[in-house]
């Protein structure tokens, strides 16, 4: 309704505006005349219909095209309502603000109140830390302070290895000594019993020798105090240097040892001197448990992986029960108990550990009254994870291999 | 023998003393011993020995500290042979070749063994 009215105020502004146009031009065209004249003049051709048709069309254009004019109206219009708003909004904008404001003093006042209630979290939180890094500080000065008593245990072990063996062996030196010279005849001559005597007073000597070096030796693998001294080595001439060190005690025993089949063996990492002592071990074994006239064998044979090397008697055997035992310390199978068999007892506990050291692995089978093999894997491949760091997996793996016993046969 | 070749032994122990000497003189040799580093400096002054047995494990100077004394206060040392109850480290072929030491032997060792030492650093120095 406001829009039709405002439009019907606009018609007679319009035909306002048309006539005085009109006769505007009337008088311009005209030069001079009446004012009839003019408006016949301007009216004649189109006739009353067709210049209210023309007027209604003009105005109606003019409305949507939004010419000034009309326009001019619609913001008169706006300023009008401009002009009242401010009061009401104003009281509305005001609200709003109070109210905003309102809220956000309570949000500041909740987040305060959550603030203090942090700030006293934060105050236990330090408080708290404070408190653990003395807890820490603490437990760091124990861990020191245990690091500095195991350091001394292990210096003290490591003395009481070193004072054991020279307290052990330094007795030894002159009764090994005197026992030889006399021996020899050295000291004068000897009855047949004296000689016989004599040959005991060694024998036992060199036993208990032997058993303070393996008892040491198993001190040291046990303690992870065995330093290897790991180099590069022919397997080929350490398994010909032990054979021919062997060989008068195998003569001794009328045993013939030989090596069979043995390939051309890569060089590998290895600490010379324990491989050594393994396969002296386990020909030593070989030929002390062998009867007299029979064959000691050893043999080596390559895998992608490892190098096998095995030693092959044709004794009593060992009954399926010892098998697990057997490379436990102190362990002899009930059969060698009848023997007069020399020997600490640590020798394979002694083998397991050096060869597990260097990664491999250590297993016999056997027959009972057809023989024994005793056999070593070592890893081709050196790798420094098998040393030292290496240790607790070690550890662990011959702990199996203990209760395993003779897993691969 | 024309010339009679002399031996230092350090050693602590009275009863390996006695068997070394006996050993060795049996084979030639003069003996002087001593039983400890101390001993074993002040020796090296008055004696011009061919070869030293020392004993690693001395009380007060270890056998070690023996032969680098030696070195510095002595100049030029005779062949070493060290004797020991321990077994050969690491650590112990360092110090072989550090100081210039000929041979190792380890306790308890047999007649042979020590005369087999004996002689050859004794025909190398």
């Amino acid at each position: 309704m406001k829009q039709f009215m405002r439009s019907l105020a606009g018609v007679g502004v319009f035909t306002l505006l048309f006539f005085g146009v009109a006769i505007v031009i009337g008088i311009v065209l005209g030069g001079s005349g009446t004012l009839g004249t003019l408006l016949q003049l301007a009216l004649q051709p189109i006739g009353m219909l067709g210049i209210t048709i023309i007027v209604v069309l003009a105005l109606s254009l003019a409305y949507y095209m939004e010419m000034p004019w009309v326009k001019l109206e619609g913001i008169a219009k706006k300023y009008e309502a401009l002009s009242i708003k401010p009061q009401e909004e104003g009281e509305e904008y005001f609200a709003c603000i109070f109210e905003e404001g309102a809220g956000r003093l309570a949000n500041a006042e909740a987040r305060l109140a959550r603030m203090s209630e942090g700030d006293r979290n934060i105050d236990q939180k330090s408080l708290y830390l404070a408190e653990t890094e003395q807890a820490l500080l603490n437990i760091l000065e124990d861990v020191e302070e245990a690091n500095t008593k195991l350091k001394e245990l292990d210096h003290l072990k490591t003395d009481f290895l070193n004072v054991t063996s020279h307290e052990l062996r330094t007795p030894l030196t002159p009764l090994v000594a005197y026992a030889d010279m006399m021996e020899q005849g050295k000291l004068g001559p000897l009855t047949e019993e004296q000689k016989q005597a004599l040959s005991v007073i060694k024998r036992n000597a060199n036993r208990l020798r032997l058993l303070i070096t393996d008892i040491l030796d198993i001190a040291k693998l046990e303690g992870r105090r065995m330093k290897y001294q790991m180099q590069l080595a022919s397997l080929n001439r350490l398994v010909s240097t032990v054979i021919s060190e062997q060989q008068s005690t195998a003569r001794n025993r009328n045993i013939v040892l030989k090596a069979e089949g043995i390939p051309q063996l890569p060089k590998m990492k290895i600490d010379t001197t324990r491989i050594m002592q393994v396969l002296n071990n386990l020909i030593g074994n070989a030929i002390k448990f062998s009867p007299d006239g029979t064959d000691v064998i050893v043999r080596a044979r390559l895998t992608p992986k490892e190098v096998i090397i095995s030693v092959t008697d044709h004794g009593i055997g060992i009954p399926a029960d010892d098998i697990p035992k057997l490379f436990n310390m102190f362990y002899q199978s009930r059969r060698t108990m009848t023997r007069n068999a020399e020997g600490s007892g640590l020798g394979l506990a002694i083998s397991r550990w050096i060869v597990t050291d260097h990664g491999g692995s250590i297993w016999v089978s056997s027959k009972e009254g057809a023989g024994s093999t005793f056999a070593f894997a070592l890893p081709r491949k050196y790798s420094p994870s098998t040393q030292g760091a290496g240790a607790a997996v070690l550890e662990s793996q011959s702990l199996d291999e203990m209760k395993g016993g003779g897993k691969k046969q | 023998m024309n010339v009679k070749k002399m031996i230092l032994h350090v050693e602590d122990s009275a009863d390996t003393r006695e068997i070394v000497k006996l050993i060795l003189e049996k084979e030639g040799y003069i003996v002087y011993s001593v039983e400890d580093g101390e001993s074993g400096l002040r020796a090296l002054k008055k004696l011009k020995p061919n070869l030293m047995l020392v004993d690693i494990m001395l009380p007060g100077m270890t056998g070690w500290e023996f032969v680098k004394a030696a070195r510095e206060k002595v100049g030029k040392t005779p062949a070493i042979i060290m004797l020991s109850a321990l077994e050969i480290t690491v650590e112990h072929r360092k110090s072989l070749q550090k100081y210039g030491v000929t041979g190792y032997v380890t306790k308890p060792f047999t007649v042979e063994t020590l005369l087999r030492a004996v002689h050859s650093a004794i025909k190398s120095g």
